[in-house]
C-alpha cells in the first residue's frame, strides 16, 4: 500500500514536471519582465531575476497606453460577443420552432459559411468596411465577429432539446413567438448563451488579422496588435515589452481558468461527433 | 384572421433570421462572390473591375514564385504542424487520464496555451530567439540569428504553432479517452492487450471520431496561418515564410496589387477545400463508431 502511494506521488511530481516544461515560455516572459535592463543584456545564461525589479511595469503602464489598448480590446470583444449571441440566439429560434418551407436550404447555407475562412477574404471585407466609412471604429473592428454559424448550430441543438409542450402551453396562454423568445427561451437558455459568449469573448480578445488591417491610428489598436508594435525611445525595450506581455496575458488566462468548464462544452459542442 | 396578421405569420420567421443573414451575407457570401467574379478583371485602385482578363490573374499568381513558395510552405505547415500538435497533446492526455489529487492543476496546465494570444506568444519567442538576448542561443551556447535565416526561421513558426495548438488538442483527446469506459479497457487487459499494443489496437480506434474532428478543424486552421509569418519574419528570408494568408495580406493591404490578390484568394479557398476534403476521407479509412 505505501509503495503504491509512493508511485502516485512521484507520478504526480513528474506530471507537474510536464506542466511546468510546457508553460516554460510563459514563465520566461515572466521571469524576464522582473529583470533590470541591464541583467536582460548580461551575456550569460542567466534566468532567475536578481530582485523584484518593478520598472519594466511601471514602464509598460506609463511610457504606452496599455490601458487604452486593453479597453479597445474589451470593447470589441464584449460588445461583438453580447451582440453574436443575440444574432445567433435568434436565428437558432427560427431554426428550431418554426416551420417554413425552404428552411433547410437556408440553414445549410449558414453551415456552409463555415466552409469559407474569413482570413481568405480580407481583401473585400478592407474594401467594404472601408466604403462604410469604417476603417479606424469599434464597429469596423467588429463587423466580421457578429455571428458565427458554429454558434447557431450550438444554440440551435440547444433550443431542439427544449421542450415542445412548453412551447405549446405557452401559447396557449396567448404567448406570442416574441415573447416566447425574450421571456421563456432566452432565460432557461442562460448556460448555452453565457458558453457562447465566453468562447466569442477569448476568440475575439485573441484575434489579430482583423484589428490589424482595419485600424492605422494608434488609439484604436487592440492590445493583441499594439503589443506588436510597442516601442520605447532611447532604452532597452525587451523587459518592457515582456511585462506589457504579461499584463496581456493576465485576463484571458483569468478568464479561461475561471471559465475552463464552459469553455470546453462550448467548443465541444461545435464538434458534431466526439 | 385579418389579413395583416396572416402576412406577419407568414414572414415572422424569417424575421428573426434577418441580423444574421445580413451579416453573413455582407461579411460572407458576398465578399466571396465578388473576389470570385473580380478575379477574372483588371482590377482599378477603386476596386472597379475594368477589363475582362480571363485567367490571367491566375495565370500571373500562379507564376509568381512567391506564391508558388507560399503554398508550399502553408502545405508543409500543415503537414508538419497538425499531425505533431495532435501528437503531443494526446501523449499529454494519456499522462493526465488517470485523475489523481493534483491533476486539475497540471490539466490547466497542459490546456492553458489554448487561452494565450498567438501576438503576444510570438512577442515572447522574438524575445527568446533574439541572437544576442535570447535565452535560446545563451542555453545552447549558439549565435544563431534564429528568425533571420532561411533554414531556421520556418521551422520556428511552426515549434510556435505547436506549441500553441497542444492545449486545445489536449482538452479535446483528455476528454475522449475519459470517455473510454473502464470494462472495455479491463477486458482488453484480459485478453492479453497491454502497453503499445492496447493503445494503437484498443485506445486509439476508440478515440478515432475526436482525433478525426481535431484532425478536420486544424487542417483547416494551419490552411489560414499567417499571423505569426506577418509578426515575426514579413515573409522572409527570402520568401521562406510565406504562408497564402500572408502574401494576400502583402499583396493588398502593403502593396496594392488587388488582381492578383483575388486570384491568389480564390486558389487559397480551393486548396484548403480540397484539404479538408481529404481529411473527411481519412473518416471512411480510419475511424471506428460504436
Amino acid at each position: 500500500m505505501n509503495r503504491k502511494k509512493y508511485r502516485s506521488v512521484l507520478y504526480q511530481a513528474f506530471c507537474l514536471f510536464v506542466g511546468i516544461v510546457v508553460l516554460l515560455p510563459i514563465a520566461y516572459a515572466v521571469l524576464i519582465s522582473f529583470m533590470e535592463p541591464p541583467e536582460i543584456l548580461r551575456r550569460e545564461f542567466h534566468l532567475i531575476p536578481d530582485g523584484l525589479y518593478l520598472g519594466n511595469y511601471i514602464k509598460a503602464i506609463t511610457k504606452t497606453t496599455l490601458f487604452r489598448f486593453m479597453y479597445n480590446s474589451l470593447v470589441v470583444a464584449g460588445v461583438s460577443s453580447l451582440v453574436r449571441v443575440i444574432t445567433c440566439s435568434m436565428a437558432a429560434f427560427s431554426f428550431a420552432f418554426f416551420q417554413y418551407r425552404g428552411k433547410n436550404l437556408i440553414f445549410m447555407l449558414y453551415l456552409g459559411s463555415m466552409m469559407i475562412p474569413p482570413e481568405i477574404l480580407i481583401l473585400q471585407n478592407y474594401a467594404t468596411t472601408a466604403k462604410l466609412g469604417l476603417i479606424n471604429t469599434y464597429p469596423g473592428m467588429m463587423v466580421v465577429f457578429l455571428v458565427s454559424a458554429t454558434h447557431v448550430f450550438i444554440l440551435r441543438q440547444n433550443f431542439l432539446s427544449y421542450s415542445r409542450s412548453l412551447r405549446e402551453a405557452s401559447a396557449i396562454d396567448g404567448c406570442t413567438n416574441f415573447m416566447f423568445f425574450c421571456r421563456v427561451l432566452i432565460p432557461s437558455s442562460t448556460s448555452a448563451l453565457i458558453t457562447v459568449f465566453i468562447a466569442s469573448f477569448v476568440g475575439t480578445w485573441n484575434s489579430y488579422v482583423w484589428p490589424l488591417i482595419v485600424t492605422n491610428r494608434d488609439n484604436m489598436r487592440t492590445v493583441q496588435v499594439a503589443i506588436t508594435m510597442l516601442n520605447f525611445p532611447d532604452e532597452s525595450p525587451h523587459g518592457a515589452i515582456m511585462a506589457a506581455a504579461v499584463l496581456i496575458l493576465i485576463p484571458s488566462a483569468l478568464v479561461f481558468l475561471i471559465f475552463q468548464k464552459k469553455i470546453k462544452s462550448g467548443i465541444m459542442a461545435g464538434s458534431v461527433k466526439g | 384572421m385579418p389579413v395583416t396578421q396572416k402576412v406577419f405569420k407568414k414572414i415572422e420567421p424569417f424575421l428573426y433570421l434577418i441580423p444574421s443573414a445580413l451579416i453573413l451575407i455582407m461579411f460572407t457570401y458576398y465578399p466571396f462572390g465578388k473576389s470570385f467574379l473580380q478575379s477574372f478583371f483588371i482590377v482599378d485602385n477603386f476596386g472597379k473591375a475594368k477589363e475582362f482578363v480571363a485567367l490571367e490573374n491566375y495565370a500571373a499568381v500562379l507564376g509568381n514564385s512567391r506564391f508558388i513558395r507560399a503554398i508550399g510552405n502553408t502545405l508543409l505547415y500543415v503537414i508538419v504542424t497538425v499531425p505533431i500538435s495532435i501528437s503531443v497533446g494526446l501523449l499529454l492526455a494519456l499522462l493526465a487520464q488517470k485523475r489523481t489529487r493534483t491533476s486539475t492543476i497540471y490539466e490547466a496546465m497542459y490546456a492553458l496555451p489554448m487561452a494565450m494570444s498567438m501576438s503576444v506568444v510570438a512577442m515572447i519567442y522574438q524575445l527568446a530567439l533574439n541572437p544576442n538576448l535570447g535565452v535560446i542561443n545563451k542555453f545552447f551556447q549558439t549565435t544563431n540569428n534564429w528568425l533571420r535565416e532561411e533554414k531556421t526561421a520556418f521551422l520556428w513558426l511552426m515549434i510556435i504553432q505547436v506549441w500553441l495548438n497542444i492545449g486545445f488538442d489536449f482538452l479535446f483527446t483528455l476528454s475522449a479517452l475519459r470517455g473510454v469506459s473502464d470494462e472495455v479497457l479491463e477486458s482488453a487487459e484480459l485478453d492479453g492487450a497491454i502497453g503499445f499494443k492496447k493503445l494503437t489496437k484498443i485506445i486509439l480506434p476508440l478515440v478515432s471520431p475526436t482525433i478525426l474532428f481535431l484532425l478536420v478543424s486544424s487542417i483547416a486552421k494551419a490552411m489560414i496561418a499567417g499571423g505569426l509569418t506577418m509578426i515575426l519574419t514579413q515573409g522572409g528570408p527570402n520568401g521562406s515564410t510565406e504562408t497564402i494568408v500572408s502574401f494576400l495580406y502583402n499583396q493588398a493591404v502593403v502593396s496594392g496589387k488587388y488582381n492578383t490578390g483575388y486570384a491568389a484568394t480564390i486558389v487559397g479557398f480551393i486548396l484548403s477545400f480540397m484539404l479538408v476534403l481529404l481529411s473527411f476521407i481519412y473518416e471512411k479509412k480510419g475511424v471506428y463508431y460504436d
